[in-house]
């Protein structure tokens, strides 16, 4: 398993709890990441115009501007994954944060076996991209390059992230095939058992948000009621 | 418990209403006969004086047709006096009956209020009124309804809270004690054994506070399981297989192909407190047999052990309950809440759990699902 693991992946934890933080920071240095951490939003910004971390773990309530806001605003300009860290798993918390753009998300007190394997997961499904190597699809006016990661409309890059990216791609190697919402937790997200649905649901309306030409039509990625998504490339 | 119509079924303002009518009408009907009664013996008493003196007067006694005249018409008042008796009984029984209605109507909203509010309903509140004396009745109803809804608001919110705020803290020891887990061998045999102490009772902790604040989410009615259909086999043979506890599992043909309706996630949930407490209490899990029933799929967790007490199958379902010689059962699932949610659990799928004695021996613990066909 330790061999999965990118040598030395940087993290930026945005936590105001100084003692989480610090925790978390010896805590995920034994399972092998570097963790750099940062009290709240400004500090996040600033740091990340210097350097470029191969994940976000993201406290939603911090002082002054939030996580979500936060989120919303990495995401105008970075695909880098992006962890909720929340307090509370009821609805309101967990759907904001992935509305907002983050990959996943784990509830306090997460322990950092637990914490571990989703970074682990999110790492190597965001890493998995290039293995797919060389290969490319064109759907309506959609130019999907599996190589790249990239998704492009008429030319321009429709910016999905990582994981809106690995969710199109497992849809598209089952095309025509209704995938269940278990199944794509654990193909995309690489839960092994029965995680939270609305993770996927976010996610295939964020995906409809950019790839479809009207969102609440949508013509590719389509909704199999009791089942599951489907993805029909048309003609 | 009240069921909900009680208050126009023959409840308490139907009853008072009936009373009203049947005392007002006994009232009339007595009275009526007391008059009838009266005025028959003094017209009879002064006709009897008039044919005396007449006969007197005549010096015979034979009868006379003035006699005759005299039966007729104490016969013929008789009959006004019964008829217009009856009719005042039965108009009374109507005026009464009009004005009981009248009376009790108002309260008849006070105990549909108070009934639906007994069954949980906390919400509800008694409309205004333009009438003086019922306005008051409803504000202050309202009012005691206000403060006991305020009250059980804060109780279940505290909960929330104080797990809530327990979690921070916990964060940082969860992953401080396995940084120092990490370096177990760098301890001195003291130090092990005071860093197995503290992993131990943080790992309680972590699920007191878990399960507190699940409970906390039943209490507050905003637990809501991710329902899917899904089959009993694989859904129970998922949660033991998890667990390696898979060779367990006996399943009749007809169950393993019902499908139910369920959040798997809760049936895991639930699966994993009764194999932690027969693993307590019972030496282990025996068996798990899974079976169909006529009111759904049953999911039986026997164990070996010594059974629990007929007296004692509803109190271990308490939170934080206690066995009879008053040892915790918290030692079974670390937080004295398993069973308790377990059972809430249960019947957040529309399901029920129980516990009976295992045929042969032990104690089987009994989940029953809804069909799919069966549930709402």
């Amino acid at each position: 398993m330790a061999t999965s693991i990118p040598q030395n992946a940087q993290l930026l934890v945005v936590e105001d709890d100084e003692r989480i933080r610090a925790s978390l920071r010896l805590a995920l240095a034994d399972e092998g990441y570097a963790v750099q951490g940062v009290p709240d939003a400004q500090s996040a910004l600033d740091r990340l115009s210097q350097v470029d971390p191969d994940l976000i773990l993201l406290d939603v309530l911090l002082p002054g501007m939030d996580g979500l806001d936060l989120c919303r605003t990495i995401r105008r300009t970075s695909a880098v994954p992006i962890i909720m860290l929340t307090a509370r798993d009821d609805s309101h918390d967990v759907v904001a944060g992935l509305e907002a753009g983050a990959d996943d998300y784990v509830t306090k007190p997460y322990n950092v076996k637990e914490l571990a394997a989703r970074i682990r997961s999110l790492l190597r499904r965001t890493q998995g991209l290039l293995e797919d190597g060389g290969r490319a699809r064109t759907i309506g006016d959609l130019d999907i390059r599996l190589d790249e990661g990239v998704v492009r409309r008429g030319g321009v890059d429709v910016g999905l992230t990582r994981t809106e990216f690995r969710l199109l791609s497992e849809l598209l190697s089952h095309e025509r095939k209704v995938l269940s919402r278990d199944q794509l937790l654990e193909r995309v997200w690489g839960y092994d058992y029965y995680g939270d649905v609305r993770v996927v649901d976010a996610h295939i309306r964020r995906l409809r948000a950019k790839v479809e030409d009207d969102p609440a039509e949508p013509r590719l990625v389509l909704t199999v009621r009791g089942l599951g998504y489907r993805l029909d490339p048309g003609g | 418990m009240a069921e909900p119509d009680a208050g126009r079924r023959g409840g308490f303002p139907g009853r008072l209403r009936n009373r009203i009518v049947i005392r007002i009408a006994v009232l009339v009907a007595a009275l009526a006969t007391v008059l009838g009664i009266s005025t028959y013996a003094l017209v009879a008493g002064a006709l009897d004086a008039a044919e005396e003196r007449d006969a007197a007067r005549r010096g015979a006694s034979i009868e006379t047709a003035l006699e005759e005249d005299h039966d007729d018409t104490l016969a013929a008042l008789r009959r006004a006096l019964v008829a217009s008796g009856s009719l005042a009984t039965f108009a009374a029984v109507v005026v009464a009956w009009l004005i009981a209605r009248a009376v009790t109507a108002p309260l008849e909203g006070v105990a549909h209020a108070a009934t639906r509010i007994a069954s949980g309903d906390l919400g509800v509140r008694m409309a205004a009124s333009d009438d003086r004396d019922l306005a008051r009745i409803a504000a202050s109803f309202n009012r005691m309804a206000d403060t006991l809804h305020g009250r059980i608001e804060r109780e279940s919110r505290f909960a929330a809270d104080v797990s809530h705020e327990l979690r921070s803290p916990m964060t940082t020891l969860v992953n401080a004690v396995s940084v120092l887990q990490h370096r177990r061998d760098q301890l001195s045999d003291d130090g092990r054994e005071a860093l197995d102490l503290l992993a131990g009772d943080v790992d309680r902790l972590q699920r007191v506070i878990a399960d507190l604040t699940e409970m906390s989410k039943h209490d507050a009615g905003t637990f809501r399981p991710d329902a899917r259909l899904v089959s009993a086999g694989a859904a129970v043979r998922d949660a033991l297989r998890r667990r390696g506890r898979e060779g367990l599992l006996r399943v009749d043909a007809a169950a393993g192909a019902a499908s139910v309706v369920v959040d798997p996630r809760v049936v895991d949930r639930i699966l994993h407190t009764l194999l932690e407490n027969a693993d307590a209490y019972g030496g282990g899990a025996a068996a798990v047999v899974l079976e169909a029933s006529d009111d759904g799929v049953r999911v039986h967790v026997d164990d070996d052990g010594p059974g629990v007490p007929e007296d004692e199958r509803e109190r271990i379902f308490d939170r934080f309950a206690r066995g009879v010689h008053g040892e915790r059962r918290a030692t079974a699932d670390g937080s004295g809440l398993g069973l308790a949610l377990a059972r809430q659990n249960a019947c957040s799928l529309g399901g029920r759990l129980d516990v009976d004695d295992r045929p042969g021996g032990g104690a089987r613990f009994t989940l029953t699902l809804p069909r799919a066909d069966a549930a709402v």
